[in-house]
């Protein structure tokens, strides 16, 4: 795979984009010039310039600082929620494709459920019920995020259920939970690998709106969506406020959708 | 979709280039004028069109609640007295004159003989108790029925033990009688409030649920001021237009309408296309620009409307720490604020009345920002350099500004030792955990309702209050006391004395920290002349006249 992903220079670049992005969230402290949280209300909207970058937000505090923490929430939230919908997706898919019957449809039904509200304001309701906190951002883009891998992964795991090496492992008395695990599992990770990539952009994306509207991240912490919201009223003013998260939003989301694109082509046989 | 991969370096290169050039290119700041208009001679006629944001809930007068409703109901009812649109001061309007029997408990107003309803019937006394019996009654159930609390007989009818106030005598066809439960000097102010003005219940009550709403036709909405309504088209516009029969000064325009918007933005835009002749609100951080974009075309109005942050004085940390509380009002720099967030905006508080409210005291010493001083107090308080203090959770309703004026208070509260906690919520829960006492220290703010310093006050700072407008939850004997002395005072200069006293011991406890005092910037187009907007934040469309 990697010798195929190598020579493709798009994905090469997404994964360059994702990589400066988990370098800004783990070496914050060594990278960024200031402290984030540091107000100083006399440098209030100051243009980029060789003390700062990226210019001051309203409050004096350097957005280049704040652009490099902001990574921070911004990959947590993106990873934690993609890993804990990927993992109830595989449990539901598998169960549901690997037994079928009643148990198939009722999964399913249960899935469509979910489906039926739009993504975004699913995640609102739930935070708005639940209270904004991180763990709470966790749970409410799991809950909304889970549906596409179960059926993803039922669609996956329907169609290896019947294939020679699975009916094998029954024969020699393999039980079900070993032949889910062992046999049908790790031969659908391929398209579960694609999805959850690119996934993490979209829960990345989710996580700056939910920000944007006082949902996500709390302030005074940085966060690229926080960042937007509160530099958007000084556009006109002050544009850097604005442009600069929006700049590290649009990089770090392009970054993984190029990424996945990239492990599409290098994981697909038919190429 | 692999085709579509082969030029995102080129886009992202573009996108940043342009990100670059923008970055660069941000307006500078210039300090805010503060803008008057001139007057030169009035012509008559035309049509003022006035951006308005978001439509009022009502024009029923028993149910004003919001700014909007009370912006163009002002124009639509005239009440017994009005205030002068420049000084605030008390004038005749449907009543010419009043006196007071020699206990203070007993007006008496002489109504005048040629009001006319908008139908062209004439006004008598029996009309006024109609309109206020019905703003009192149980079942009408207003939320604003308050400037006639004092009267006697009031929660009788308001309870619906009764039918009509006692309180209230017909004497003749133009003269009331109305006696009050005690003396109460702020009475006469508050019948300026729209809320008791005067309209045809007759018309009001065949409009039924009807009346005051987007449904009102102007045979349902009659009312006696300078201006009668036209027609409301919900969400996009109410027109009025002059009540030529009007038996005070008539009114120049022919007509207003009322455009009504969502944001402020469009209004802007609208405002530059040349299809609106004043803007109400301006997008929030554009007020700079907007300055140098229409010189000469601002007003600068200082409000009635005083933010503060409150203490929870209930509990802990704040229950009889005053030191505490001095630490806090010394720690924070509410000027740096206004310079830099507010964009000088917004103008400083002196203490727990606006500083456009009558006995307003301009040499009040309230704490002011010194680190020094704060860490004097916070150590006093029990907390050296903060430590034992755990963080103090500070409050606020959701919007961008108060977000961001909350990280810049924790911050200057960070620098002398006091951590916070910012808690941001949606109005309706954050109302109700303040009015319950969840919180430690909140932001809120209060506008008056009517020119009068008892309605800053006591409202705010009284036992009786707790729960509903007093959430800090302060009561000291004292001052309430003086309250009373002060709403009992009728000579105008021993009253003053008596809140001037009010505000030292007010400042002395430091229930509150008061930080701003709401001020707004507005747009008029260039042939628009003598618009006045009074601290009450009301636009009075009589003197307002068009050039052509």
């Amino acid at each position: 795979m990697w010798a195929r992903l190598r020579t493709d220079w798009v994905a090469i670049f997404g994964l360059f984009l994702v990589l400066l992005a988990v370098i800004f969230a783990f070496c914050a402290e060594i990278i960024a010039p200031y402290d984030p949280l540091q107000v100083a209300m006399y440098e209030s909207l100051e243009a980029p310039s060789f003390d700062h970058i990226m210019g001051t937000d309203i409050l004096g505090r350097d957005v280049f600082s704040r652009i490099i923490y902001g990574a921070r929430p911004s990959l947590i939230i993106g990873v934690v929620a993609t890993s804990i919908s990927l993992l109830i997706g595989l449990i539901i898919g598998a169960i549901a494709g690997y037994y079928g019957g009643w148990l198939d449809s009722l999964l399913m039904r249960i899935t469509d459920v979910f489906l039926a509200f739009p993504f975004f304001l699913l995640a609102i309701a739930i935070l708005t019920f639940l209270g904004t906190n991180l763990v709470n951002i966790f749970i409410a883009l799991s809950m909304v995020g889970w549906t596409n891998y179960a059926r993803l992964v039922r669609g996956q795991v329907i169609s290896l259920r019947h294939r020679d090496y699975v009916k094998a492992a029954r024969s020699i008395g393999a039980n079900d939970s070993r032949i889910i695990l062992r046999h049908v599992l790790p031969n659908i990770l391929a398209p579960v690998i694609i999805y959850t990539t690119m996934n993490v952009g979209v829960i990345i994306l989710a996580e700056a709106g939910l920000s944007f509207l006082g949902l996500g991240v709390q302030p005074p912490h940085p966060s690229w969506g926080l960042m937007l919201a509160e530099g958007k009223d000084y556009f006109f003013a002050a544009s850097w406020t604005v442009i600069w998260p929006g700049i590290a939003i649009f990089l770090t989301v392009l970054g993984y959708n190029l990424l996945g694109d990239g492990l599409r082509s290098a994981l697909d046989p038919r190429q | 979709m692999l085709n579509s991969k082969r030029y995102p370096s080129l886009v992202i290169a573009i996108i940043v280039s342009a990100a670059l050039i923008l970055t660069g290119c941000g307006l500078t700041t210039e300090p805010t004028k503060n803008t008057t208009l001139s007057a030169s001679i009035p012509v008559d006629g035309g049509l003022f069109r006035f951006g308005m944001i978001s439509s009022p809930t009502a024009l029923d007068p028993a149910f004003l609640v919001e700014v909007n409703g009370i912006e163009i109901a002002k124009e639509l009812y005239d009440g017994l007295i009005r205030y002068d649109p420049n000084t605030l001061e008390v004038k005749p309007a449907i009543a010419e004159k009043w006196d007071y029997s020699a206990d203070k408990k007993v007006l008496t107003f002489h109504i005048r003989k040629d009001v006319k309803f908008h139908d062209g019937t004439g006004v008598n006394a029996q009309d006024i108790l109609d309109v206020w019996n019905r703003l009192a009654a149980k079942a009408t159930v207003s939320p604003v029925a308050f400037p006639l609390e004092p009267i006697v007989g009031f929660a009788e009818v308001n309870s619906g033990a009764a039918q009509t106030i006692s309180g209230l005598k017909k004497i003749d066809d133009y003269t009331i009688e109305v006696t009050l439960k005690e003396k109460n000097a702020a009475f006469l102010t508050s019948l300026g409030h729209p809320t008791v003005s005067i309209y045809k219940l007759e018309a009001a009550k065949k409009a039924g649920q009807d009346f005051g709403t987007p449904a009102s036709t102007p045979e349902t909405i009659v009312g006696t001021g300078a201006f009668k309504f036209v027609k409301w088209n919900s969400d996009q516009d109410i027109t009025i237009e002059k009540f030529k029969d009007y038996y005070g000064t008539k009114a120049h325009v022919d007509q207003v309408v009322y455009r009504i918007f969502k944001d402020e933005s469009t209004a802007l835009n609208e405002f530059r296309a040349g299809t609106l002749d004043y803007v109400d609100l301006l997008p929030p951080g554009q007020s700079q620009a907007i300055i140098q974009e229409f010189p000469d075309q601002t007003i600068k109005t200082i409000t009635f409307t005083n933010e503060f942050i409150g203490f929870n004085l209930s509990k802990a940390p704040f229950k009889d720490n005053v030191y505490l509380r001095k630490a806090i009002a010394y720690a924070i720099d509410p000027q740096s604020v206004v310079d830099s967030i507010l964009s000088g905006l917004s103008t400083v508080s002196n203490g727990p009345l606006p500083i456009t409210m009558p006995g307003y005291d301009k040499d009040l010493i309230c704490p002011s920002f010194d680190q020094t001083k704060a860490k004097e107090y916070l150590a006093k308080a029990g907390y050296p350099e903060g430590k034992g203090l755990a963080p103090i959770q500070y409050a606020y309703n959701f919007n961008q500004t108060n977000q961001i004026i909350a990280e810049a208070f924790q911050s200057q509260l960070k620098e002398v030792g006091i951590p916070t906690e910012l808690k941001s919520m949606e109005w309706g829960s954050y109302i109700n955990a303040v009015q319950q006492g969840d919180t430690q220290m909140f932001r809120l703010a209060w506008g008056a309702d009517y020119p009068d310093p008892d309605n800053s006050l006591r409202v705010l700072y009284t036992k009786s209050q707790w729960g509903m407008n007093n959430n800090t939850f302060y009561s000291n004997p004292q001052v309430e006391t003086l309250m009373t002395q002060g709403l009992e005072e009728n000579d105008t200069l021993k009253r003053m004395a008596i809140y001037k006293t009010i505000q030292e011991k007010l400042v002395e406890d430091q229930p509150a920290i008061w930080t701003f005092n709401t001020t707004y910037l507005r747009l008029f187009g260039k042939n628009v002349h003598d618009l006045t907007i009074s601290a009450l934040d009301q636009k009075d469309m009589r003197t307002v006249w068009l050039s052509k």
